[in-house]
């Protein structure tokens, strides 16, 4: 069974031949019934134009051959009832077969023109569908979405416009089973295939080939291209991103490894000098022991954070427990414990996650609170809150204002209202950020200015740990 | 008052500030430690001391600013501190009248020295009609150049040039500065200018061979010095 194409956008299917006949009959019926009590009005002769129109109206619907058709049934309806001797058909006078041969050529002649005027209509019809179907999928292929997802949608829409029973655009050579494939190519590059029902009519796909394929190739070579170029400007974006962060990697090496350097040069010169007192010695070996502390942090953080950059932070997840990782992240700080107030939950679930990352997290945020809660104790408090573990860090510093809430979590950034240049790395919380997002979790801070800020660590309790909604976020979420 | 000369040193690292007390009295100066720019000012119109130190990050400024605050009324030799790929910030610092900088990480000896440089500078006396350094002699009054005995002709903007260069011989000289001196402040940017000039001076004056200029030295993106 051949798919129906009954569409006008492929082929004029002519209305049934056999309407056409029984139309051209009543027609010639009707005109028939109309001129003959005429008859002893005006010569029979000049009534006959009346068929004329029965021609024209079956010429313009069904096409030349059975206007020729009716201009016969005329010619016979005319003899029959109209030429003397009525009745019969046959024609005593000569100058009748000259008035019926008049008819006949009058009759070919309009149905002719009736019948160019039907395939004229047809055909310009049929272009205007082409146009709009071509503009439908400009819109579709052309549009917001990127090539691949727009596809599907000009595979329906090319279906619907065809009334083919499914239509689908494929990129680069396809097959399918059941599918009759047309390589859409431009330039002499293979871009796609259109795959279209196996069964439809060898005259259809010869008219889609020739009306549809050329505007299709177009269309796909030009959405193609755009997608190329987007692709381009969003790759070069993310190189221009990568080279800030490069140059804020420079800026951070040139002046915070500097600093410590300076100091551990100086410091050791300074003991090279005599007449030092027991003191000064053991001052400026304290300086240098702190100040190579500080370097090897420095150098943790920028490699924690190449790590995450480079995409190499995979999570080794196993289950483990947050208070262990807060105790050891606090053993690690090397700042006095009771700078911490711990309030963990007994008995709280384990979370499943990478513990190393976890604490490298955790060692950041408490150093961070610790150094701007300005002496007073930093609070951590643990519990679970349905699906999730929730993590508080609370220090009593001056908290951050909202301007620069949505930035803190950001590599390099450093608050303009911290004025103090040597403090922080600004790579700190991006560290958090990058390690609590790997394992599931999510970061935030909470803050009023003036009132100390709050580091709220959300961690998934799903086996999986693949949660990434967050509980409903109170302030400003990075 | 002790005979040493005192160092003003603001730094917001007490390691560094600390450390830098106890080489600088093995080098025989006094030193008042600051740690933030207010600090700086503070100490620095209490006990004016002979010379700065000044780091260019400070938690309540810039030491740009510092230098310009103290240069509104003393003209005590200034050097800051700075990180490489600071340029800018160096030749701001410069124009904001510092004497000359050090990049840090520093060797402490290497400070010394240049702090000792710009000592000698300041108080050697400003108005000595001819100069003479390392066979290369300057006479300002006359406008005459002789190098080892043999006099050097030169343009009447190569010798400003020189003049310029000369008189604030040990101190760096930038680009701007110069520029500004010698040709005017419509000039002030015009570095190719200068770097022709500077060429055809050196032609003039450095003796031949590979061992670089003996004379006026390049530092590079901020400008040059004639040596002390």
């Amino acid at each position: 069974m051949r798919a129906r194409v009954s569409s006008l956008l492929l082929r004029a299917e002519p209305p049934s031949p056999l309407a056409g006949v029984l139309v051209a009959l009543l027609a010639v019926a009707a005109i028939t019934a109309v001129i003959f009590p005429l008859r002893s009005l005006s010569p029979a002769v000049s009534n006959g134009v009346l068929y004329l129109l029965a021609v024209l109206l079956v010429s313009t619907v069904w096409g030349l051959w059975l206007g020729l058709l009716t201009s016969v049934i005329s010619l016979a309806a005319f003899n029959f009832f109209h030429i003397a001797p009525t009745g019969h058909f046959t024609i005593s006078e000569g100058r009748n077969w000259v008035a019926l041969g008049v008819f006949f050529a009058a009759a070919v002649v309009a149905g002719s023109v009736a019948d160019l005027a039907r395939s004229r209509a047809t055909e310009a019809e049929l272009r205007r569908r082409e146009a709009d179907l071509a503009a439908d999928l400009a819109r579709g292929l052309l549009g917001g979405l990127s090539v691949e997802d727009a596809l599907a949608p000009a595979g329906e829409r090319l279906a619907a416009a065809l009334d083919l029973p499914w239509a689908a655009i494929a990129l680069g050579p396809a097959q399918r089973n059941g599918a009759r494939a047309l390589p859409l190519a431009a330039e002499g590059r293979r871009l796609g295939t259109l795959l279209l029902p196996e069964d439809l009519y060898d005259d259809v796909v010869a008219r889609f080939g020739e009306r549809v394929v050329p505007a299709l190739e177009a269309l796909l070579s030009a959405a193609l291209e755009r997608d190329r170029l987007q692709a381009e400007v969003v790759e070069t974006r993310a190189l221009r991103r990568s080279d800030e962060l490069k140059t804020a990697l420079l800026r951070t090496v040139s002046h915070d490894l500097r600093s410590p350097l300076t100091a551990i040069l100086t410091a050791a010169e300074a003991l090279s000098t005599e007449g030092l007192s027991a003191s000064e010695r053991s001052d400026l070996s304290a300086a240098i022991t702190a100040e190579a502390g500080r370097l090897a942090g420095l150098v943790d953080k920028l490699l924690d954070l190449s790590r995450l950059q480079a995409g190499v932070g995979e999570p080794h997840r196993d289950w483990c427990s947050v208070e262990e990782i807060v105790r050891v992240a606090i053993d690690d700080l090397g700042v006095a414990p009771d700078r911490f107030r711990l309030a963990i939950d007994a008995d709280l679930p384990l979370v499943r996650a990478d513990a190393a990352q976890l604490e490298r997290a955790f060692a950041n945020l408490l150093e961070n609170a610790s150094h701007y809660s300005g002496g007073h104790p930093v609070s951590v408090r643990a519990r679970a809150v349905g699906r999730h573990l929730m993590i508080r860090i609370v220090d009593r510093g001056p908290g951050i204002p909202a301007t620069e809430m949505s930035r803190i979590f950001e590599p390099f950034y450093r608050p303009a209202s911290d004025r103090s240049a040597h403090t922080g790395s600004g790579l700190g919380l991006a560290i958090v950020r990058g390690f609590v997002e790997a394992n599931g979790g999510r970061v935030w801070a909470e803050s009023l200015p003036g009132q100390g800020a709050t580091f709220v660590v959300a961690l998934p309790l799903d086996a999986d740990g693949a949660t990434t909604e967050g509980p409903a976020t109170r302030s400003a979420a990075p | 008052m002790s005979g040493s000369p005192r160092v003003l040193v603001c730094d917001d690292e007490p390691h560094i500030v600390r450390a830098l007390k106890v080489v600088l009295r093995d080098a025989g100066f006094d030193t008042l430690p600051a740690y933030t720019a207010a600090e700086a000012l503070d100490v620095a119109s209490l006990r004016p001391p002979d010379a700065a130190i000044i780091d260019l990050v400070l938690p309540d400024g810039s030491g740009i600013e510092v230098c310009r605050s103290l240069r509104a009324w003393t003209e005590m030799p200034i050097i800051v501190l700075s990180a490489v790929g600071e340029e800018d910030q160096k030749v701001r610092a410069l124009e904001a009248g510092a004497d000359d900088y050090v990049t840090k990480p520093f060797g402490p000896r290497e400070l010394v020295a240049r702090l000792q440089a710009v000592l000698r500078r300041a108080g050697s006396a400003p108005d000595e009609p001819t100069i003479t350094v390392d066979g290369l002699e300057v006479d300002l009054g006359a406008r005459i150049v002789r190098r080892a005995g043999d006099e050097v002709h030169l343009t009447p903007i190569e010798f400003d040039l020189l003049r310029v260069l000369v008189r604030n011989r040990g101190r760096l000289l930038t680009h701007r500065m110069l520029l500004t001196d010698v040709w005017g402040p419509a000039y002030a940017n015009d570095t190719q200018t200068l770097r022709t000039h500077i060429a055809r001076l050196r032609r003039k004056l450095e003796p031949a061979g590979d061992d670089g200029p003996r004379y006026i030295r390049t530092d590079p993106g901020v400008g040059y010095r004639f040596v002390a």
